[in-house]
């Protein structure tokens, strides 16, 4: 199933899970600003900003492995493009660590830190879903100010998603099944164009059967939502705290003058 | 095959993103707006499932003919844009890309910005104009004219919002890459990915054609698209290519730093060369480049075809000025990150263990 | 008046030209349990499609006292509510919580009235805890009872139940049938399962191309086996 490895731990409960989505998806897009922020050669002062995602991961109790799982699997094309710098930046940079001094172009150093980022905004980002339920998040949203008419529709696509990517798979092993491989092209793709064009019609009549159902409910074309969730005392510490410390991590190098 | 290319945080910088989220969120309150016109209001929450079709219509591939492991798939915006006006195409494209980068991680939280440009807006709103444009009044169309707007639809609308990519990275300066190399190579593919979509959105509009036609005239059923005038389509269609193609065509031709780094930061000759540059590959691909390019700088070339150029231009690149920390700076910054980690690390484990037995 | 539901010759006409309901007289009265059988295509859904005033009908529709009309349908709405034989096309809301808490809200509840009416709902089918669940964590029996869970909490005074037991375990059927025993709503029941209409209901309507065949008490009808095979039922 797919959305195996997205709602598994959501559900769960922990210090992390409790927080306020709204402080959380702020805290990640703070977090993700100011990681962009640094310089692409400074690849060693991006180590400080490994502590929030790993904050966020082990005590919200998500395994190691799946994050990196996650990272690997996703790290394809962002590695294409980091192995292309090298190429093209063949500025020699001297970097030096503690008492070890060594030159490196500035494409290798860009590339590294391309690659780093990329894993620690992937952390952040993996830490925020797998502890807050996607639908907590989307009131969360809501109420930072994204439109309720597009919350609402990220609602449906949601809701619908699994579902129909199920269809879609079981539509894509019932054209697999039948040796769909060796059937000449023409054929080939007018069965694509059926497969998913029959998907097209049956979503279509499906969102006609919901409209139903909700105008049955009472629907007129005005949206209500619950409201379950409060901020908290603890919810504005983490916010400051995360604050304060995306401060020093950025800036903290200006002190060290 | 590599799947549809999100735009990644990394490539970005601030204000580039920054800009391109306010455009994004901008380009999106005016297209809400619009679909009020094009689909019932109290239907348009119901967009999101057609988002869900997107992912699962995602999972039929196509395999061209006699290329063995490339298979393309329905990116999908230009799809929506036919069947369901650009509007609420751009509009359900957006959700999908939220909804891919919350969930599936795909494409980073700050590139969505680009992302809804690239993939929701560019394509709609493209793929859509040439769409009508080439089809003339829907009811009179002949079927192949349809199925060939459309295809065309696709290469353009994909092959155009994909273009936007390098621009977009080269402002930023994050990747150090030839920004007309980067193009060429994204163009490159696009041009097949949007072509075999294409196929697929060719095919899928012809069996809508022949089950329910109605879903093709859609953007013609509803008054408000009868409304729609050619003059206005063209219109349309016209600024936002002219748009498009300037910005790329300004950007390939005129930029000037584009080409000068690539070659500027070439040392031929071998004393700096030797250190800073390991790869053996990268050296004799560099010197047959050196020894053959006509015009290395766009200006001169001051040896012999054929004879390595001497070094010239020793131009170290003024880059940004980063506080100078010293080696042991950072080394005092790594070595405290780890045992603020190390620190972290027992506590969380702690809390975690007392949590499970309070359970 | 006892009847909570008095149709009078209904007639549907679908899109296409077909006739799918011609000429169908039905009561249920308060707190009345009534099953609606027939064979596929009979019209059952459809019926129940119209009272809800979802489609176009000729005839008369009273549902607790209000003549069903385009002005009346919020009103008519808020007495009668339809679970439907797909509880995906019913539960599109993010969480189970949310999608229960949709009708009240748009009946006018604050939220939080909505909210506690909602629990009560979900605690009522058995499915207490499962509230901030999706959708697609739901099995099909819970499915099932979450849909039945999105009307209760609505308060309304009549259920219309559109094949309730189809595609559910014998657990789950059980469960269903306890539910429905021990509530005080009036229902009708379109099934093709028998037995549960044999269990629940206390008067059946045997429908067949879109009119009505016979009606009775239960014993009386479904004890009729030609009746039944003539009907493609049984």
């Amino acid at each position: 199933m797919h959305h195996s490895h997205i709602d598994r731990y959501a559900h769960g409960d922990s210090s992390i899970h409790r927080l306020d989505p709204r402080a959380k998806f702020l805290a990640v897009i703070a977090y993700t600003g100011i990681l962009i922020s640094f310089d692409r050669y400074a690849v060693s002062a991006l180590a400080p900003m490994a502590v929030l995602p790993l904050v966020l991961l082990w005590f919200g109790g998500i395994p190691t492995w799946f994050v990196v799982r996650r990272v690997l699997v996703l790290s394809p094309f962002i590695l294409v493009l980091c192995l292309v710098s090298p190429y093209y930046d063949r500025v020699p940079h001297a970097v030096s660590f503690g008492p070890w001094r060594y030159e490196m172009t500035g494409g290798w150093l860009t590339a590294a830190d391309i690659a780093l980022k990329f894993a620690l905004g992937i952390m952040t980002l993996t830490a925020l879903m797998s502890t807050t339920p996607f639908a907590q998040l989307l009131e969360g949203m809501r109420k930072l100010g994204v439109p309720r008419m597009f919350v609402v529709q990220l609602g449906f696509l949601y809701r619908y998603l699994f579902l129909l990517i199920d269809e879609g798979l079981r539509l894509k092993r019932g054209r697999d099944f039948r040796g769909a491989a060796r059937v000449p092209v023409g054929r080939r793709l007018r069965a694509v164009g059926a497969v998913i064009g029959h998907l097209f019609i049956h979503t279509l009549d499906r969102s006609d059967r919901i409209h139903t159902a909700m105008t049955a409910r009472g629907y007129r074309g005005e949206w209500h939502g619950l409201s379950t969730l409060r901020f908290r005392r603890r919810d504005a510490v983490f916010l400051l705290v995360t604050a304060a410390y995306l401060v020093i991590c950025r800036w903290g190098y200006l002190l060290l003058h | 095959m590599v799947l549809a290319m999100h735009m990644a945080n990394e490539l970005l910088s601030v204000p580039v993103a920054g800009v391109t989220l306010a455009l994004g969120a901008a380009l999106l309150v005016w297209v809400a707006w619009r679909a009020r016109k094009t689909v019932d209001p109290e239907k348009l929450p119901l967009m999101g499932v057609m988002g869900a079709f997107v992912f699962a219509g995602q999972m039929i591939n196509f395999t061209l003919p006699g290329m063995p492991g490339t298979s393309g798939h329905l990116g999908g915006g230009v799809l929506l844009a036919i069947v369901l006006g650009p509007s609420a195409g751009i509009l359900v494209m957006a959700a999908i890309l939220v909804v891919q980068c919350l969930l599936f991680q795909d494409g980073g939280l700050l590139a969505l910005g680009c992302n809804i440009i690239n993939m929701g807006v560019i394509p709609c709103l493209l793929g859509w104009g040439i769409y009508r444009l080439m089809l003339g009044p829907v009811e009179a169309a002949k079927p192949w004219r349809q199925y060939v707007a459309a295809w065309l639809a696709c290469v353009v609308g994909v092959t155009g919002g994909a273009a936007l990519v390098p621009v977009e990275a080269a402002v930023s300066g994050v990747l150090k890459i030839s920004p007309v190399h980067f193009l060429g190579v994204m163009v490159g593919v696009h041009l097949v990915i949007g072509f075999v979509e294409g196929l697929i959105t060719f095919a899928v509009v012809a069996y809508l054609r022949q089950v329910r036609p109605e879903a093709l005239g859609l953007s013609v059923a509803d008054p408000a698209g009868r409304r729609l005038s050619r003059p206005a389509v063209t219109a349309t269609f016209l600024v936002t290519a002219a748009l498009l193609a300037g910005v790329v065509s300004w950007f390939a031709s005129s930029h000037p730093d584009g080409l000068e780094w690539s070659y500027m930061e070439h040392r031929y000759g071998d004393g700096a060369n030797a250190l800073s540059d390991p790869s053996e590959t990268i050296v004799k691909v560099d010197a047959l480049q050196a020894k053959w390019s006509l015009m290395p700088d766009y200006s001169r070339r001051s040896a012999a075809l054929g004879d390595v150029p001497r070094d010239e231009e020793a131009v170290e690149e003024a880059g940004p000025v980063w506080p100078a920390v010293s080696g042991w700076g950072s080394l005092a910054g790594l070595v405290g990150t780890a045992v603020t980690l190390v620190v972290v690390y027992l506590i969380a484990a702690a809390v975690r263990r007392r949590q499970r037995l309070a359970a | 008046m006892g009847n909570i539901l008095d149709i009078t010759d209904l007639s549907v006409r679908y899109p296409d030209g077909t006739t799918g309901l011609d000429g169908v007289s039905l009561s249920v009265p308060a707190g009345g349990r009534v099953g609606l059988i027939g064979p596929n295509g009979a019209g059952k859904t459809s019926l129940m499609l119209g009272v809800m005033g979802a489609l176009k009908f000729t005839g008369q529709v009273v549902v607790d006292g209000i003549a069903l009309s385009r002005r009346t349908v919020d009103e008519v709405r808020s007495r009668c509510g339809m679970v439907f034989q797909n509880p995906d096309d019913q539960l599109f809301m993010p969480t189970l919580l949310d999608d229960v808490a949709f009708g009240p809200l748009n009946q006018g509840c604050t939220p939080e009235e909505a909210e506690a009416r909602s629990r009560e709902a979900i605690t009522s089918v058995g499915l207490f805890g499962l509230e901030k669940k999706a959708a697609h964590h739901l099995s099909g029996g819970q499915k099932r009872n979450a849909s039945l869970a999105t009307i209760l909490s609505m308060r309304v005074k009549l259920l219309l139940l559109d094949e309730p037991g189809a595609g559910l375990d014998f657990r789950s059927r059980r469960r269903l049938l306890e539910i429905l025993a021990t509530r005080g709503e009036a229902f009708l029941l379109a099934a093709h399962d028998l037995g549960l209409v044999r269990d629940v209901c206390t008067e059946v309507v045997l429908l067949d191309d879109g009119r009505v065949v016979t009606s009775g008490a239960v014993e009386r009808v479904l004890d009729d086996p030609k009746l039944l095979a003539a009907h493609g039922l049984g």
